[in-house]
């Protein structure tokens, strides 16, 4: 009868040469398209389009307000400059 | 929201109603480009099947097609701007010209950075200097240089025409572009152009549609939004300078 409950270690063979899955580290072979998850792409894509989108978004409506509120100021200074000149 | 209020301040001579009218306007369409993006978001992955060969990667073309015709848009609205300031010399045609090159650069760069994901699963690698991708980079590169010497000039007149003689001469690379697969061939798949391979499914040739209804309408915000910007700041421009003339200069 076959001895079951020896370790891995005692039963494996002494050439070096044998591969062990558990500690020889090898590469996918088929090159980089084999290592890229579908799913991982696909959200980075649609995260750059929205965030592009929102950024340009985001900094338009802030440089916007601030622009109107410069308007009104020149504005205000204006009339008053022009005030004092009458 | 006033940080958008459609540069009411910056054309005073307009009437106050067909200002409200624009910004009823402005706001419509900026309602129905969310409703359209949520609608086409789940089209595309609720309703349109996985592609059988390249998996859940392909749905980026529904979005990645699209956006290159938001590039063209952009383009075409600088062109259209910078050619009627040239005509013309109002000013508004130039701040039409700077959104089209903004708008432009942020579709280009959409284009640009979701083509190579979709490209590392496909092709297995994410750039190729084939004659389609080398021309979108090229013209990408045109459009920020435009509005880094946008945003950098002092903004006179000699500045604006050079700027318009670019904007015109830019828009050369758009039918390169457009047909450089048909030309010098290259990696570059054909789907829906001519010779291409199609779309299999009814739900998927809805997706791309809903794909270009949204980045149509979000071109049209996106210039409409940075045109009333561009106009906005001639104005303060044009303020500061009356101020600085009485002696009132602020801060």
């Amino acid at each position: 009868m076959q001895d079951t409950t020896s370790s891995p270690n005692e039963t494996m063979p002494e050439d070096a040469t044998v591969a062990r899955p558990d500690q020889d580290f090898a590469p996918v072979t088929g090159g980089e398209a084999e290592m890229q998850s579908g799913e991982v792409l696909l959200v980075e894509a649609y995260a750059a389009f929205w965030l592009l989108a929102f950024f340009l978004i985001f900094l338009s409506f802030r440089k916007q307000r601030g622009l109107d509120d410069r308007i009104r100021e020149l504005r205000e200074d204006l009339e008053r400059a022009r005030e004092q000149g009458d | 929201m006033s940080a958008i209020s459609p540069t009411d301040d910056t054309a005073p001579a307009k009437a106050p109603s067909r200002q409200g009218g624009r910004d009823r306007i402005f706001y419509g369409l900026l309602i129905l480009t969310a409703v359209t993006l949520v609608a086409t978001l789940q089209v595309i992955f609720l309703k349109a099947p996985v592609e059988n060969t390249m998996g859940i990667v392909q749905k980026i073309f529904y979005f990645h097609v699209p956006s290159a015709v938001g590039m063209y848009l952009g383009a075409g609205a600088c062109f259209l701007g910078s050619a009627l300031y040239l005509a013309k010399g109002d000013l508004k045609w130039d701040a039409l010209a700077r959104a089209g090159a903004d708008v432009t650069v942020v579709m280009g760069l959409m284009l640009i950075i979701s083509g190579p994901l979709w490209a590392a699963r496909a092709w297995g690698r994410y750039w190729t200097w084939d004659p389609r991708l080398t021309t979108s980079l090229l013209n990408v590169l045109i459009y920020v240089a435009y509005t880094v010497m946008r945003s950098f000039s002092a903004g006179g007149e000699a500045e604006r025409k050079f700027a318009a003689a670019l904007g015109i001469l830019g828009t050369a690379n758009i039918p390169i572009i457009r047909y450089s697969v048909q030309k010098w061939g290259g990696q570059h798949p054909r789907v829906i152009t001519k010779g291409g391979g199609g779309l299999g499914h009814p739900d998927m040739k809805l997706a791309l549609m809903m794909g270009f209804a949204t980045f149509f309408l979000l071109t049209v915000v996106l210039i409409w939004q940075r045109m009333r910007l561009h106009t906005a700041q001639t104005h303060v421009e044009a303020l500061e300078q009356e101020a600085l003339e009485l002696g009132i200069a602020g801060d």
